[in-house]
């Protein structure tokens, strides 16, 4: 088992950070994560503790995802949030906590606060489906089976990200 | 060049610089995840002890069992009770009635109607 989380933990966590823009929340992700795998399924055949490890994974970045919706939801009624759209994605308007100043942007980070900003701006889906795919280098069947959705959402979730990450990040990434 | 070959390219480019992110954890998230990863495995380990109170759990559940049980069984026991005590009303009250004073008084009568009875 240690093994198996020496060789996830490092995207797992990239991943988490990206989906909450906060680090110490995509750490607590990870570990909540860990400790189910861990508690559930250390009997489990290796080889299922992949498909497991994210599909646990996901399911509490969408927790995570609910329970802000809902204190944003919270904010808005006590009049904390006067500028919020109630129209605009929940995910848009996470504090980012890692965004950096310009002059630190300009260095080693730039491109990748660039990057975590544009996926972010992503539905929760197109994220995951996105995510998965290219940083996870999971397969269309193995990323419908962690999302719990078929092949075709997630080609169509896929395709849109793609499609709105090229939108902002422009042609020359 | 084709907008499939494009998007590959763009999504290739992405990948790549998500792949150096990954590489580029800083020291102290390193050592974050690092301390994750080794709380989540100690929580197994933690789990396994904790079996060894599961027996002591499950013989308290048992001897808890058994006294309920046992209560529950008073209660027929209880009904036998309460025949018990009825019997010992009747023959109480039947002690009371011959502690009457009107009984002893017609026993002369009584005593005659039995042997008038007897005899007819």
């Amino acid at each position: 088992m240690e093994e198996f989380f020496a060789g996830v933990e490092k995207r797992a966590f990239r991943l988490a950070e990206i989906s909450t823009g906060n680090r110490d929340d995509a750490l607590d992700i990870l570990q909540d994560a860990m400790c189910k795998l861990v508690d559930k399924y250390a009997s489990r055949n290796p080889e299922e503790w992949g498909p497991l490890f994210h599909t646990i994974l996901q399911r509490m970045i969408v927790d995570w995802y609910r329970r802000h919706a809902v204190r944003e939801r919270f904010r808005g009624w006590f009049g904390l949030n006067h500028n919020k759209n109630e129209t605009e994605d929940p995910m848009q308007n996470v504090k980012d906590d890692i965004a950096k100043t310009p002059e630190q942007e300009a260095h080693s980070g730039r491109r990748i606060a660039m990057l975590d900003r544009a996926i972010r701006g992503l539905s929760l889906r197109q994220q995951q489906a996105f995510l998965l795919r290219t940083l996870e280098g999971c397969d269309v069947k193995q990323t419908a089976q962690i999302m719990k959705c078929s092949d075709g959402s997630v080609k169509t979730h896929y395709s849109r990200a793609v499609h709105i990450l090229r939108e902002k990040l422009g042609d020359d990434w | 060049m084709t907008i499939e070959d494009k998007d590959q390219e763009f999504v290739n480019s992405i990948k790549s610089e998500l792949n150096e992110s990954v590489q580029n954890i800083s020291a102290r998230e390193l050592s974050a995840i690092t301390q994750s990863r080794n709380k989540a495995l100690s929580n197994k380990t933690e789990k396994k002890s904790a079996w060894i109170f599961i027996p002591a759990g499950a013989i308290a559940t048992a001897c808890l069992a058994v006294v309920v049980y046992s209560f529950i069984q008073v209660v027929p026991n209880g009904q036998n009770l309460i025949d018990e005590n009825s019997e010992l009303v009747s023959v109480l009250e039947s002690l009371d009635l011959y502690e009457d004073p009107d009984v002893y008084e017609d026993l002369e009568f009584h005593e005659w109607l039995d042997a008038y009875e007897s005899s007819s």
